[in-house]
């Protein structure tokens, strides 16, 4: 690639053709055979092969979308505008919202009982909530508590081991992500 | 924490940045509440994308979905760009400046390795 030696084209598409050639490619080198072209040649060719199945799919997307028609009367009548609303960007501001509700509110008293050493005021509510965005600095989260030196430096750790598997654990209990083994996990994409 | 970043641009490996991978950067950006936090998210997820595609060129598995990067609870409350390899464990994929020689990183969490990934905004490369 820093050769400048493989096929170039300025299509928004081009790097997803690039990553999946060199997959390909790389993963099946017995399907190269010298006799028959250059390595660049070989590289080439299936690149542009993956570039045309991209430009195929742009296409066949294209014609099924729908576009603005006009009417006898001469006005312009869009039908895509004549749907409901998509109801995906909901999901999306939920997250935020539900998460901080989950946080403040503290249901199962799981958050507030998680606490840093013996100093009970930094638990796991008040050092989540500092840490949402707009993100406070370690260092200013433990001048706020009159952090020792020593434990100011193990506040991210413990931040890390204590708070992070409980939101992982509330990201889980809403269906955000899925629970997983990671000892049998596979390759997923 | 500041690391060190240890691979001098020159010796780095050209990535593509695919357009997959910028989907999924800017849907994770729009699901933050401030603009900052978007533009951090919205780096940490092509830093982490494009070392997954670097992964899967070398048939390395990895799960994106057991990533905390790919948590979008954790994601909020948390500065995260790792990627989870299989069998191996969490890998840590920070976005570095052109021109700067260190980078962000967490040196709190048991990880694999880390990887700096130096990129500017009008390159339609980066390199990890």
């Amino acid at each position: 690639m820093q050769s400048g030696k493989l096929w170039k084209e300025y299509t928004p598409y081009y790097n997803d053709a690039l990553q999946e050639m060199w997959e390909f490619c790389c993963q099946n080198p017995e399907l190269y055979d010298p006799t028959l072209k250059s390595v660049t040649t070989w590289l080439d060719d299936y690149l542009k092969k993956r570039l045309r199945n991209f430009r195929d799919a742009k296409y066949r997307q294209q014609r099924r979308e729908v576009s603005a028609m006009r009417t006898e009367s001469g006005e312009t009548t869009d039908p895509v505008a004549t749907l409901p609303a998509h109801p995906d960007i909901q999901p999306v501001l939920d997250i935020w919202e539900k998460t901080l509700e989950w946080v403040e509110t503290d249901p199962d008293q799981e958050l507030c009982s998680a606490c840093f050493r013996k100093r009970c005021q930094v638990n796991c509510q008040a050092l989540i909530l500092r840490r949402f965005p707009p993100e406070t600095p370690w260092p200013a989260i433990a001048a706020e508590f009159n952090l020792t030196p020593s434990e100011a430096k193990d506040l991210p750790k413990v931040y890390n081991r204590k708070c992070l598997p409980l939101l992982r654990k509330f990201a889980i209990s809403q269906g955000y992500v899925e629970e997983k083994n990671r000892l049998s996990r596979r390759k997923s994409s | 924490m500041i690391h060190k970043a240890q691979t001098p641009q020159e010796k780095s490996i050209p990535m593509p940045i695919t357009q997959e991978a910028q989907q999924i950067a800017i849907g994770f950006a729009n699901e933050q509440p401030t603009q900052q936090k978007a533009l951090q998210v919205y780096l940490n997820t092509l830093a982490v994308c494009s070392v997954n595609n670097y992964l899967r060129i070398m048939d390395i598995p990895t799960d994106l979905t057991a990533s905390d990067s790919w948590n979008p609870v954790v994601r909020l409350a948390s500065d995260v760009a790792d990627l989870w390899v299989v069998g191996m464990g969490r890998l840590e994929c920070r976005p570095v400046q052109a021109n700067q020689t260190r980078c962000r990183g967490d040196s709190n969490t048991k990880k694999l390795s880390a990887v700096a990934i130096p990129w500017t905004r009008s390159l339609p490369l980066i390199r990890n």
